[in-house]
């Protein structure tokens, strides 16, 4: 039983271990992270610095050959200590994740309705009607019009954003406990990405799921995490309430991030005036 | 109109305009081939004659134009007379209608058990990547990619028939049984609709060797194509998605992988029925077996044109049929491609 005080999700000295042909590399080293009930918490970081391994580690699915050291612990379970079976259990169910690219992570022959039912199907047990029926609840819940023709449809045949808004879907049927997002807008167009914020902070709100919120873009996390833990080199290098971070940043790094997060705002703003 | 169907109205009559175009080419191709029929057919003595090797020449009109040869060739054809070939003086339809279904006979069966043996040893080498089980599969593989057909047909029939005598010498039938009533030309299939289990029986018993064989053969290709196309699957994302979504092992493999990494293979299958269909010459020698590659083979050694036109264009309407039915199934199992 976790007590209130207990953390949902506890990262604890994590590292992370990749075979390469002159040797292992430790891609995260001794990385702790608390994720607590009905939190929003982000990982800030540019890519290679060991943001998306960690995520990785927790669902389990890290590539072949990686090792994870450390425990993660989710419901008095250490998720690195769990058999496959045992780990199914939790995955889809009670931890799921929403990746970068939905294009990618959908799969291209099966029904957008096939894809939200199995697990649910799976992990409650429920009957192929009822999972219909919560299928066209959950792409309702996440704003895709016509629910009960979208069910049906296959993800080419949807845009790029109503494809996330699907992923975000199929990450809720089964309304786990803690929801990943591995840079969960960066594949976007730039127009569709704000409608996926809102949708994530409207669902932490409505679901009150906590969340683990990757991005390398800090002004995103502005706008969604409670929390942020600051990612270089595969560890933590600075954490805590996200507007302290970024207002007043310890770490050098982190003012980098800020300012060069700064540079490309002026950039843009620039190349924005510069357009007829 | 459905979109399926219209695709495949498209098709047909692409295909007939394909086979249009093999007629022209192969007539043309048998023409400018140095070769004469005449003195591949007729005695030294008969050849040395002016006036029978007119008359033969007459006879088979390879004394006209050659254009009005290859218009009175493409007349018969659509009347379905393929002419009538020099070697066995039947005509050439009659002569396809009863080696193909023999040819039919071990085709079919060999490539259903060859896409079953394929598919599931290529999604094991695949899944157990670099490991003891693939290297394994991988190697038997290369092995039977490596061995000369008829090698393996002799050393098959000197296993099988003649150390263990558990299958025939060649052949379609025991010599104590006559075929049965013709409807299909395939025996097995034929005995079963005359109620005859003893001839069934003696013609399956037939068909052990040559189907094993065929198999084996087309196994080995098929393999590598299907544990590259798994491997690809497995890399994909979307499995990944489904490794994440906590699915039995068994649904990620059948509902995801399987169904992902059938795509490709389908293509190749395709090619390699219509090339099993168009004959295994060296397998049909070695067994005696009386199908289409034999009868090419006798064909092109004593320059049958008739029969050498009848059966390059059966093996085009075969690749052209099969290539329609993988298309087909393709947007069949694709969503992305039947919206088109």
């Amino acid at each position: 039983m976790t007590t209130a005080a207990d953390p949902l999700l506890s990262v604890e000295g994590l590292s992370v271990t990749m075979p390469t042909p002159s040797g292992p590399v430790e891609l995260v080293h001794r990385t702790d992270i608390e994720i607590g009930e009905g939190e929003i918490v982000g990982l800030a970081g540019e890519s290679g610095s060991g943001k998306t391994m960690t995520a990785s580690a927790i669902m389990g699915i890290l590539p072949p050959g990686a090792r994870a050291g450390g425990r993660i612990m989710f419901e008095g379970r250490d998720l690195l200590s769990l058999s496959r079976a045992e780990l199914d259990t939790v995955r889809g169910n009670r931890i799921a994740i929403v990746f970068q690219d939905p294009s990618a992570a959908l799969h291209p022959l099966l029904t957008i309705g096939t894809q939200l039912t199995e697990h649910l199907i799976h992990h409650k047990g429920v009957t192929k009607k009822q999972a219909n029926a919560r299928a066209v609840e959950l792409l309702d819940l996440v704003r895709i019009r016509d629910p009960h023709h979208a069910v049906k449809a296959f993800p080419h045949q949807f845009s790029g954003g109503m494809r996330q808004r699907a992923a975000i879907a199929i990450a809720l049927a089964c309304e786990p406990r803690l929801l990943i997002a591995d840079e969960p807008t960066t594949a976007l167009d730039v127009t569709v990405q704000a409608g996926i914020l809102r949708l994530f902070d409207r669902l932490a709100r409505e679901t009150g799921v906590s969340m683990l919120f990757i991005t390398h873009d800090l002004g995103v996390m502005n706008s969604i995490a409670d929390r942020t833990y600051v990612f270089k080199d595969g560890t933590v290098v600075e954490s805590g309430v996200t507007t302290t971070i970024l207002n007043e940043p310890s770490h050098e790094y982190t003012k980098a991030l800020i300012a060069s997060r700064a540079q490309s705002l002026a950039e843009e703003r620039v190349q924005q005036e510069a357009r007829p | 109109m459905p979109p399926l169907l219209k695709m495949i109205g498209k098709r047909l009559l692409s295909a007939i305009v394909l086979l249009w175009g093999v007629t022209v080419v192969t007539f043309l191709l048998v023409n400018v081939v140095p070769g004469d029929a005449a003195a591949a057919n007729l005695s030294q003595q008969a050849y040395d004659d002016p006036e029978i090797r007119a008359a033969f020449e007459a006879k088979w009109g390879l004394d006209q134009p050659i254009w009005v040869q290859y218009v009175r060739y493409l007349g018969n054809i659509l009347q379905g007379d393929l002419g009538t070939s020099q070697q066995t003086h039947r005509p050439v339809a009659e002569d396809l209608s009863q080696y193909v279904p023999a040819t039919i006979e071990i085709a079919l069966p060999a490539m259903a058990l060859a896409i079953v043996i394929a598919v599931g040893l290529g999604m094991l080498a695949a899944m157990r990547k670099n490991r003891p089980t693939d290297t394994g599969i991988r190697s038997a593989a290369l092995v039977g990619l490596s061995t000369p057909p008829f090698w393996l047909a002799l050393v098959a029939l000197y296993v099988f028939f003649y150390l263990l005598g558990w299958v025939p010498n060649g052949g379609r039938l025991s010599n104590i049984y006559d075929p049965p009533p013709a409807v299909t030309g395939m025996y097995t299939v034929d005995a079963a609709i005359a109620g005859q289990w003893d001839v069934f029986g003696d013609a399956l018993w037939h068909l052990v060797l040559p189907v094993g064989i065929l198999t084996a053969l087309t196994v080995s290709g098929l393999l590598r194509f299907v544990r590259s196309a798994m491997i690809e699957v497995l890399d994909a994302e979307y499995i990944r998605s489904a490794i994440a979504k906590g699915l039995p092992r068994r649904i990620i493999t059948w509902r995801h992988v399987f169904r992902a990494g059938l795509l490709p293979v389908l293509t190749v299958s395709g090619l390699m029925l219509a090339s099993l269909l168009g004959g295994a010459v060296l397998v049909e020698q070695v067994l005696s077996w009386p199908g289409l590659g034999q009868y090419a083979y006798k064909s092109a050694i004593s320059l049958d044109l008739q029969a050498i036109l009848g059966v390059t264009l059966f093996i085009a309407v075969v690749y052209t049929l099969i290539n329609l039915l993988v298309d087909v199934l393709y947007s069949v199992i694709d969503p992305r491609i039947g919206a088109k």
